[in-house]
């Protein structure tokens, strides 16, 4: 009995993890800049953040660096000042004045706070070619584990190439606006769960900044000099926004072959599934330096480009599929952002 | 260092003469020969097939103009080498000419890694072409990457704010390029230049005025000389303390007009306490004082123009006033009595258009009717309404036949009394203190401002619509002006201190030259 006590003991004392602490070196918050300026009227934003660090825990945040000096200034000297909102610090905003000249180069400059600076390597605005046509279709995505497909729309657009230059696209949604559709009259009082109807309102248009679930970007290797259709954003369908009209603007960026090739990078990792044929993992380096220590790393990239955009007015009963329609029970106008009055350039006909 | 470790003598077969058997391949003499010819061989090839590489590769790379400006210049270079690097310095060359025959060195230094490395250079001249190369020195000598074009930039300007003021004010002036060297003329009047930032922005101290209150700003910077098209405007207005009221009394709620005989200043009341029965007249060509006796009532808050003086109260207490409907027509030799007026006028605003007497707003009343008085038939009319509730608080003054008032909020309306119409034509940027500010036109200028409690004063420009700040009214700040008149293009001001100042302050009369400096 003794000795099966003292087996038992040191199988008890043999099961006993004892806890392996890993002490890796934390790395140093790192510099990001996001920013663009275009051709177009803006708003032109610069985002600068500082990276969060990784321990044997998850450490730190990402944080905006505030307080900096923000200039973006062009090849023949002119300088723009971006201020800090004040509501949303790390953004800086160029005034609203301010738009990039088609055929300028643009520099980034930055002045931290602690006397640090940065600059980018300059970035030529390049005229970007004309949307020929925006359409627009349904598409539906089956999702592992769920019956109904998931949806959306895919905006396409023609354009035709020139061919004389190399020319590298980049797509991106402007503000959306949609009529918002809700059931006032299914409204239930919140404390009592009782039915109380409301007289109105039944019909809203709502704003929202509809990001794209993927980096839209081109090259016209396959296609210079020819006209092409190329798909351009994806909006998911929520079952609210396609119940009847969706505008939206796409804006199309020309940009510069590094900026593209950053992007593509970003894109690639960005959408790796895992699986033996994803692109191994690398640092992306962007195109900014410090001018203190050349060779530390700052990430993240600043894009000058030139800047089109087209409107399209995507009309729900005309997609081939839908989702279910989703209600809101209440008054369209407790919605946030959302007004009874469509906004003055609405022209679903246009 | 396999090999060694194979020949090493713990793995060396341990074989004894006597032990020489075909039953041990190892220790059989002729595979020991064997052995030692193979291995021989192998390691004579080993040996020819190693080849040493000593020269190890170095590259430097001039990789990009990051910056320049008027006379400064940032460029990136890079080292890439497989080895390691003991460079005694490395940097750039920089010369006007592709071959560097006289180059500016940027000397980085000792360099022991490979990587980026910047440099900088601020001697250069605005507008010239020149060309760079990186360079490193090692040991083996010095070694140069490609040459990259370098243009520095011209100055430019773009503007500055505000575009008027006074000597020892800052201003901005918005350009690009700026060198160090540059310097700021007034004219011909250098300004002291407090700041340089980031070659756009400078800091000015607006100099003394020289000979004229319009300037043209002179930038120059190095070889460079420009100039703004729009010259600096420096804020002007002279007043000069001509006199003081003869009495020594300090009157409120009074009246003021001016014709050929002079300028009136006069009854109200002295300090709210008793009625101040007479007018005092100033001829500016003598100017000498006269006391002018008034047949009426003595009387607080009347209306007065050129031609007409009337209404105001006649009791001097609170409310419900004593309104006296008294109508006096002033001449030169002194007052007429007219037939009384058919409403109640207190603190009333009156002014003529083409010697027709316009009352309108005031404290009695609905405040907004316009009436029209008809000197042929002595009768009055109500032409209409005015858009807000206007009173001798507000400024007025007639333009080309209209009459422009100015709101207590600042707002400036037009009247015009042939089509009965109103609107806005500008906003008054100065402070309107407590109201009763006054209103002055010189040519096709108005002076506006010298409200109760405010010593500001604006000119604007009739043609323009533009307000430009004039030089701030002597004396003390908490004043009231009590008589305003304009004579040879100058503008007469009588400024009393507010009644709720104690002491016993005069009644200063200033005449102010709005284009004096």
């Amino acid at each position: 009995m003794q000795k099966r006590l003292l087996y038992l003991l040191l199988l008890i004392s043999f099961g006993c993890v004892q806890p392996y602490e890993v002490e890796l070196e934390e790395g140093p918050q790192i510099l990001t800049v996001d920013g663009t300026i275009t051709s177009g009227a803006g708003p032109h934003r610069i985002f600068l953040s500082k990276s969060a660090t990784y321990g044997s825990i998850f450490e730190g945040l990402v944080r905006p660096v505030s307080g900096a000096t923000v200039i973006a200034r062009d090849e023949l000297g002119n300088m723009v000042f971006f201020s800090e909102k004040s509501e949303n610090r790390g953004e800086y905003q160029a005034p609203d004045s301010f738009f990039a000249v088609i055929g300028r180069s643009y520099t980034l400059q930055i002045q931290l706070s602690d006397g640090k600076v940065y600059t980018s390597f300059p970035e030529k605005v390049t005229q970007p070619p004309a949307i020929k046509k925006l359409s627009y279709k349904s598409v539906t995505t089956p999702v592992e584990g769920e019956i109904n497909n998931a949806s959306g729309v895919q905006l396409i657009v023609d354009i035709d190439d020139p061919g004389e230059e190399n020319n590298f696209y980049y797509w991106r949604n402007a503000q959306a606006t949609y009529v918002l559709e809700t059931r006032p009259d299914l409204f239930v009082n919140k404390e009592t769960r009782d039915p109380a109807p409301k007289d109105c309102c039944s019909i809203c248009y709502t704003s929202e900044l509809v990001g794209n679930q993927s980096i839209f970007i081109a090259t016209d290797d396959n296609f210079n000099g020819l006209s092409t259709k190329i798909p351009v954003a994806y909006i998911p369908d929520d079952g609210v926004r396609f119940i009847q009209t969706y505008r939206i603007d796409l804006r199309q960026l020309s940009i510069s072959s590094e900026a593209y090739r950053f992007l593509r990078l970003v894109k690639q990792q960005s959408e790796t599934s895992g699986s033996i044929f994803d692109p191994p993992p690398a640092s992306i380096r962007g195109n900014m330096i410090s001018l203190d220590d050349p060779n530390e790393v700052v990430l993240g990239y600043f894009i000058a480009a030139g800047e089109t955009s087209r409107r399209v007015y995507i009309k729900g009963a005309e997609l081939d599929f839908r989702q279910n329609r989703g209600i809101i029970p209440d008054d369209c106008r407790e919605v946030y952002d959302s007004v009874v009055n469509p906004p003055a350039d609405w022209n679903p006909e246009e | 260092m396999l090999l060694t470790r194979f020949f090493s003598k713990k793995n060396r077969p341990r074989c004894l003469r006597t032990n020489f058997s075909i039953f041990d391949p190892i220790c059989h003499p002729m595979f020991m020969q064997k052995y030692f010819l193979l291995c021989a061989i192998s390691l004579s090839f080993l040996m020819c097939s190693c080849s040493s590489d000593d020269s190890g590769t170095t590259i430097i790379v001039t990789e990009e103009v990051l910056f320049t400006s008027g006379e400064q210049a940032r460029i990136l270079g890079r080292l890439i080498t497989n080895q390691p690097i003991n460079a005694s310095d490395h940097g750039f060359y920089i010369g006007e000419e592709e071959s560097f025959s006289q180059p500016t060195i940027i000397s980085l230094g000792e360099k022991k890694r490979p990587g980026k490395f910047v440099g900088e250079v601020s001697e250069l001249k605005s507008g010239q072409s020149y060309y760079v190369k990186s360079f490193v020195q090692t040991g083996d000598g010095i070694l140069f990457g490609n040459v990259l074009p370098l243009n520095t930039l011209s100055a430019g300007l773009e503007s500055y704010s505000p575009s008027f003021g006074s000597p020892g004010m800052e201003i901005l002036i918005i350009g690009r390029n700026f060198n160090k060297d540059t310097r700021v003329f007034f004219g011909q009047v250098e300004a002291t230049v407090t700041e340089i930032l980031f070659e756009s922005r400078l800091k000015v101290v607006v100099p003394a005025i020289g000979d004229s209150d319009k300037v043209t700003i002179k930038i120059t910077t190095q070889d460079q000389e420009l100039t703004f098209s729009s010259p600096f405007e420096y804020q002007t207005g002279d007043y000069t303390l001509i006199g003081k009221f003869p009495d020594e009394v300090r009157i409120y709620d009074n009246v003021s007009f001016q014709n050929s005989a002079g300028f009136y200043v006069g009854l109200g009341s002295v300090n709210r306490t008793r009625f101040y029965e007479f007018l005092q007249r100033y001829n500016p060509s003598t100017e000498t004082w006269d006391k002018i006796s008034f047949p009426g009532s003595p009387r607080s808050f009347a209306f007065a123009t050129e031609n007409y003086l009337g209404g105001g109260i006649d009791v001097l207490s609170r409310e419900p006033f004593s309104i006296t409907r008294s109508f006096w027509k002033i001449t030169t030799t002194g007052f007429q009595q007219l037939a009384d007026l058919p409403f109640d006028s207190r603190e009333s605003l009156a002014f003529e258009i083409k010697s027709e007497l316009y009352v309108m707003g005031g404290k009695e009343g609905d405040g907004l009717s316009i009436r029209k008085y008809n000197p042929a038939t002595a009768s009055w009319t109500v032409i209409g309404t005015s858009p807000e509730s206007f009173t001798s608080e507000n400024a007025i003054f007639i333009y080309e036949n209209n009459a422009y008032i100015v709101s207590k909020e600042g707002v400036l309306w037009r009247f015009d009394p042939m089509e009965l119409s109103w609107d806005t034509i500008s906003t008054y940027p100065g402070s309107i203190g407590q109201g009763y500010g006054i209103a002055k036109v010189v040519g096709s200028k108005v002076y506006v401002g010298l409200y109760r409690r405010a010593s500001d004063f604006w000119e604007l420009d009739l043609e323009t619509f533009s307000w430009t700040s004039k030089n701030s009214v002597p004396g003390v700040s908490q004043s009231i002006t009590v008589a305003s008149f304009v004579k040879d293009d100058q503008i007469y001001v009588m400024r009393a201190p507010d009644i709720t100042l104690p002491g016993n302050y005069p009644l200063e009369l200033y005449r102010f030259n709005p284009s004096g400096f």
